[in-house]
């Protein structure tokens, strides 16, 4: 275990006396069933409350990496996340590097509605801004298959530009190609 | 012996004789004796047997009788008449008042350590050699930013 591997000891303190649920980041929180999460409505008052959200964490990942002696490595930012989403009840997170892409698998064993769709592209994009903040990155859902939800981090103009290909059937692997192509 | 002794021994055995049967019919009416069989009328032909011992049976051989199956008999079902408890009746319990303690621990929840997320790679380039600032930086960078 890595030295910013994400702690799970003591993330949620359970406050009975007030009826509240607190992080460690301070969000107060409430358990409730994953399935209602699935009437999350897509749309921008969700993305950016989950920018927000995403934000708060990816905060206290930086304050983390930049007291390592050594800098921080790709698994630091898989360690710290996998664990995240995990103790969220989220899914179980993966980190692929694919050329110069970075993307994001999401393995819950679930079909995502689009509500949590965007709870999650918001709350990766708001992660990932705190760790670069010359960055902006944004998300991007990519695919849905046997082995989970993919997302990918790009620029902006990237992310459109890779929208506009699956628009017109290109698939999201093949995108992400043409795109690393069109940069050389 | 005269003729006169000779009456009166018996006219007292004679008296003797009624006083015993006046004694006895007394007794049967305490104690009756059981009735005797009553003497069955003596056949005039001999029995059966013996007649058939006399009369030599038929050639021909008698009809053996079909076995008589009885009929299954199917027993009516009984059915019990339901019975009926008998209520008891609890006394009624009062409970005791309870006063609530403030709530004042705070319980904390402890889970393990979270097993760490992998890092795939997929383009056979080594991950370690690289920082997690420079894989941001061609993230980044991919596919242009103008």
């Amino acid at each position: 275990m890595t030295q910013s591997a994400f702690d799970a000891t003591g993330f949620f303190r359970f406050d009975l006396a007030n009826g509240s649920i607190i992080s460690r980041e301070g969000e107060q929180l409430a358990l409730i069933p994953v399935d209602l999460l699935d009437a999350l409505e897509p749309g921008e008052k969700t993305r950016q409350r989950s920018i927000a959200f995403g934000k708060t964490h990816g905060k206290r990942f930086s304050e983390i990496i930049a007291g390592l002696t050594e800098p921080p490595g790709v698994e630091n930012l898989a360690d710290y996340l996998g664990g995240l989403t995990a103790v969220f009840g989220l899914g179980r997170s993966v980190v692929e590097i694919r050329g110069n892409a970075i993307l994001f698998r999401l393995i819950s064993g679930r079909k995502m509605s689009d509500g949590v769709v965007t709870l999650l592209t918001g709350f990766l994009a708001g992660f990932m801004s705190e760790i670069e903040p010359e960055t902006t990155f944004e998300i991007l859902h990519m695919q849905t298959d046997d082995d989970g939800d993919l997302f990918w981090a790009g620029n902006p103009k990237a992310i459109e530009q890779v929208k506009d290909w699956l628009a017109d059937g290109v698939k999201p692997m093949e995108a992400l190609w043409l795109l690393s192509e069109e940069g050389r | 012996m005269s003729a006169d002794v000779h009456m009166e021994k018996l006219e007292e055995l004679l008296d003797r004789v009624k006083r015993n049967r006046l004694k006895l019919a007394n007794e049967r009416i305490l104690h009756p004796e059981p009735m005797a069989p009553q003497e069955l009328p003596i056949p005039s032909e001999p029995p059966p047997a013996i007649k058939e011992e006399l009369a030599p049976p038929p050639v021909a051989a008698a009809p053996i009788p079909e076995p008589v199956i009885p009929e299954p008999v199917i027993p009516e079902p009984v059915i019990p008449e339901p019975v009926t408890p008998e209520l008891v009746i609890p006394e009624p319990v009062i409970p005791e008042p309870v006063i609530p303690e403030p709530v004042e621990e705070v319980r904390t929840f402890e889970s393990a350590p979270v097993a760490s997320g992998p890092v795939a790679q997929m383009d056979g380039r080594p991950i370690r050699e690289w920082t997690l600032k420079a894989v941001l930086n061609r993230a980044w960078n991919l596919g242009g930013r103008s």
